[in-house]
This record gives structure tokens, sequence and C-alpha cells, in this order.
């Protein structure tokens, strides 16, 4: 144990649709928490109205990923992006320490009296300040998205900008889908902590095809996973 | 849209019973029910299904539970539904309105600044506590029907001098007018109100990215609003002016009976046809009320 606070592996799925193509996006979500990442996902709700099955769908994912969701109209996208991602990192530590806490004492959090709580939760926030956190952010480039995209990209730029805020190292890749000409998932930016970076990889970006949401949660995951098998020897 | 179906609820840990009478707000957080405790009578309930925020939530306004701002809390509890665990607090229930109403409202400029004023004395006291409330809106402040007093809602936002700011709205956010970062100091808070009271005092609510400030002010200037608090509010805007206290007194200087007295209308009638305004308004509305409530017929 080198390191003294651990990483957490997130992913998040921005979309504003279905899946049409590929595997099942739930089956891939279910895959990827059992590698160790939690998966959440955020609908953006169109002006002319979304599907009931699109928030089904999201709802599926997230519940299969371990993770969180949420559904906004573009305005609010940025705020929600920041507020989910805030979430989803502490709802992830909750669990970690809920079974730490069930393994040392035999009960999780809520067996713990409102009363007492504070002082976990205080313990969870100085941790989720200053643990490692491994961000991909899979973004939905359908045709669907084109009017959305300029302001899905200015939303990302914000989020890195707030991640950089924390203690913690906070490593952004970004994977988009439908990928290049053929392919179901595009990886637009590796992880990194650079800004330029990954605003190289968002300019590139452009909305056309189809939405492949399953096949792209299995890029991301497995660019999450690749990346940290080098850094093995660091983590618990 | 709203979790909790079911006509009663048991806290687990203290047993306290509560009938769910009805929803009253939502927000990023949870929900707010009115329902009524067996011995207490009527309370606020705020559900939610994320205990980290609700148990931060809760210590703080039990921290300061003394102030007359803040409803009185009660206790956190969990209670269970389908097997899903919910936590929440329950609390005072406050009957009366939000600031939004306030603000769409066309009372005279004298009764808005002075509710400001109270509205500026509350968040003072905050800041003096070391802490920022971030998320400052209409929506979460409230005027109390019984006394007319000024109570605050939502504790999630408050954020010690210096840490990041997590919850805002972007109106009042000067990062999202880009005049600012997010971070929680007394300037973010004085930008905050300032805010508040320019839309409390044009009537309606701005888009940060749309409308600039520049034409914001303009609003300003056309609603004939007294040049010299037009001033203080953009000063204040630009950062000339911080802290919540400075703005007070800035206020206070303001002499907003020039205006009036051009139409020859002394001041201190003036304030009294305001206050009569108010409570016209606000009998009105209960009048309304009960005639909703009873199904009465006025005719
Ligand atoms: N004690 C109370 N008495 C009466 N009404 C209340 C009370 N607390 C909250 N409300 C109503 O419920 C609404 C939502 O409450 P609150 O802001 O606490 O929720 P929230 O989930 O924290 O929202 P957000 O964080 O998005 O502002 C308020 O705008 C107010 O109208």
């Amino acid at each position: 144990m080198i390191q003294e606070y651990g990483v957490i592996r997130q992913m998040i799925i921005i979309t504003d649709g279905r899946s049409n193509i590929g595997v099942s996006p739930i089956e891939a979500a279910s895959k990827a928490k059992e590698m160790g990442i939690t998966v959440s996902a955020i609908g953006i709700i169109d002006s002319e109205g979304n599907e009931e099955g699109d928030v089904m769908e999201i709802e599926a994912i997230s519940k299969a990923g371990g993770g969180l969701c949420d559904y906004c109209y573009p305005k609010d996208l940025g705020l929600t992006l920041q507020a989910m991602t805030q979430k989803t990192v502490n709802h992830t530590l909750e669990c970690i320490v809920s079974k730490q806490l069930k393994s040392i004492v035999g009960q999780d959090i809520t067996s713990i009296e409102p009363k007492s709580r504070m002082r976990v939760v205080e313990f969870i926030e100085n941790y989720g300040e200053r643990v490692d956190l491994l961000y991909a952010i899979v973004l939905d480039t359908s045709k669907s998205m084109t009017n959305k995209l300029e302001l899905a990209k200015n939303c990302v730029v914000d989020l890195m900008e707030a991640l950089n805020n924390r203690k913690g190292i906070s490593r952004v890749a970004l994977v988009s889908y439908p990928g290049d000409i053929g392919s179901t998932a595009n990886v637009a930016c590796e992880f990194t902590t650079e800004m330029h970076i990954l605003e190289k990889g968002l300019k590139a970006l452009k909305a056309y095809g189809g939405t492949p949401t399953g096949p792209a949660i299995e890029t991301a995951a497995g660019l999450i996973i690749e990346y940290e098998a080098p850094a093995q020897a660091h983590y618990v | 849209m709203y979790s909790v179906k079911c006509k009663e609820i048991i806290g687990r840990w203290y047993k306290g019973k509560y009938k769910i009478i009805k929803p009253i707000g939502s927000g990023g957080v949870g929900e707010i029910y009115l329902a009524n405790h067996e011995h207490r009578g009527l309370v606020a309930l705020k559900v939610t299904k994320s205990m980290m925020s609700i148990t931060k939530e809760y210590d703080v306004m039990k921290r300061y539970e003394g102030k007359d701002y803040i409803p009185k809390v009660y206790e956190l509890d969990d209670f269970e539904i389908h097997g899903e665990i919910y936590h929440y607090f329950a609390m005072e229930y406050i009957k009366g309105y939000n600031l939004t109403k306030v603000m769409k409202d066309s009372l005279p400029l004298k009764l808005k600044i002075d509710i400001f004023i109270i509205i500026l004395q509350i968040i003072a006291d905050i800041n003096d506590e070391g802490l920022i409330y971030s998320d400052l809106k209409h929506e979460n402040i409230m005027v109390d029907e019984r006394n007319l007093t000024i109570r605050l809602v939502d504790f999630g936002s408050l954020t010690q001098f210096g840490k990041g700011v997590k919850e805002y709205t972007p109106l009042y956010d000067r990062c999202s007018w880009g005049l600012g970062d997010r971070v929680a100091d007394i300037s973010y808070q004085t930008f905050s109100a300032a805010i508040l009271l320019m839309t409390l005092l044009i009537g309606r609510k701005l888009t940060p990215d749309k409308d600039k400030i520049k034409s914001a002010m303009d609003i300003l200037k056309k609603d004939n609003i007294p040049k010299t608090l037009i001033d203080l509010i953009e000063k204040v805007l630009k950062g000339d002016i911080i802290g919540c206290r400075v703005f007070l007194k800035n206020l206070r200087n303001i002499d907003l009976s020039e205006k009036d007295k051009v139409f020859g209308i002394d001041s201190w009638l003036d304030s009294i046809i305001a206050i009569l305004v108010f409570l016209l308004g606000f009998m009105l509305m209960k009048l309304n009320e009960t005639s909703f409530r009873g199904g009465i017929n006025p005719r």
C-alpha cells in the first residue's frame, strides 16, 4: 500500500436517447460493475419529449452499474454533471466504507444510529476530496445530439475545471460514440489531467450516426482497466 | 414523481410517527412533505436517499438551532418502504410563501428594500460564522405568514470560507456570469445577494449568459429604479463593494424617497401605504385559501 488514499473508478454516460446498436448497455454496465467500476448516467431531456423507454434504459444502466442517474434539460447539463459527479464519488465511497464497516464491526452505515453518523460522513467527505479519481466520460455524439454537442463540450470542460480543484488527482478520459467510420466507439481522449489535451479531444467531435451505448460502455471499461494495469503496484 | 406514496411513516430509530399530508416541494437533494406528528402536530419532513447530504444538513441546522431564521429541527431518522431505506429529518413547518411571490408582486420599492435588508442581515450573520450560503435564491427564502418574519430553508449549501462552491444556481453564481470563480468567499456571497436584490426589483429572473450584466443593468434603468441604487448594485456586482455588512450600510444610506418627492408623497405616508398594501395582499391570499379549501362560493 504505497498510496495513502486509493483510487476510485467511475464512468458517466451522457446521452439523449436509447441505444440501438450492439450489446445491451445494461449488460455492459453490469460487467463494468463487476470490474469495480461505477457506471452512472445523465439523460438529456428534449423539448420534443423523450420516450419512456429512454428514461427506463438510463435507470436500468445506472442500476446495473451501481451508480446514479438523473435527467435534465440541455441548459442544466453543466450543473447536473457536476452535482452528479460529486454525488457518485461520495456514493461509491459510502459503499466502500459501508463494506469495510461491515467487515470490521459487522454492520453498515445505516445500522449506525443517525445521531452518530456525522463522524462517518465527515470522514467520507474528507476522503472524497483526497482520493484519486479515474473518470471516463462517455458522450453520446449520435445525430440527435447535433444541437446539444457544443453545450455538452463546454460542460465537460467545466467539469474538468471543478475536478482539478480537488486535492486528489483526477484523471479524465473521453469516449465518444458512435466511433469513426464503422466502429462503435472512439477514445477521443486518453486519461489526462491536462485541460488542453481534453479540449483537443473535444474539439474533434462531431455529431452523426446511431447510438451504440453498450459497446461504448465496454470501450470505456477497457480503458479504465488498462490504465490501471501499469500502476498496479500503487493500489491496494 | 414524489417517492413517498404511503400514508404513514414510522422512524426506524426514534419511532416518530408521521401521517403524510402532501408533498410541498422538491429540489436537488430531496423532497419536502407536510406531515402530522402524533404529538407535535404539523411538521415538514425532508426525505432523501442521500445519507451524506441529509446528515450534513441536519448537523448544521442543529448546530445553529438558536437562530430564529432557521426552522426548528427535530430528529434525523430512517424509514423503509418496499425494501428501500430513506433518510429524513422533521422540522418546523413554515406556513407562508417563498420570495418568488414577493418578487412577482408589484410591491412598493421601499418595502422590497426593507425585506431585502432583513435578508442581508441574516446572510451577514451566517458569514460571521465563517460560512457562505452559496445557494442563496428566492426559493430558499420564505416569508413566515404567522409573524411576517423571514426564514431560510435548505441549509445543504453552507460552505466554509475558501472551499469550492458545490451547490449553486446559475442565476446567482458569479462564475456563470463570467465574473469570477466558484469559491466560497465573501465576494461570492455579496454577488449573489446583489443578484437577489436586482431580480427582486425588476420582478423577474434572468438567464446569466444571455442577459449579460450590462443588459441587466439596462433593465434596472428602464424600471425607474433610483440611480443611486442602480449604482450600488453595479458596484457590488463588479466586486467594488465586498461584504454583506458594507452592502447593508451603503443601502441604508440611499435616500429612496428622492423619486417619490417628485410626486409629492411624503415618505412616511408611503411606508404606511406600502405596509397596508402588503397586509392586504396577505389577507386576500388567506381569504382565497380558505374559500378554496372550504369550497365556499363567494357569489
Ligand atoms: N420547513 C419548511 N416549511 C415549509 N416549506 C418548506 C420547508 N422546507 C422546505 N420547504 C419548501 O420546499 C422547497 C424545497 O426545499 P429545499 O430547498 O430544502 O429542497 P432541496 O432538495 O434542498 O432543494 P435545492 O437544494 O435544490 O434547493 C422549498 O422551496 C420550500 O418551498
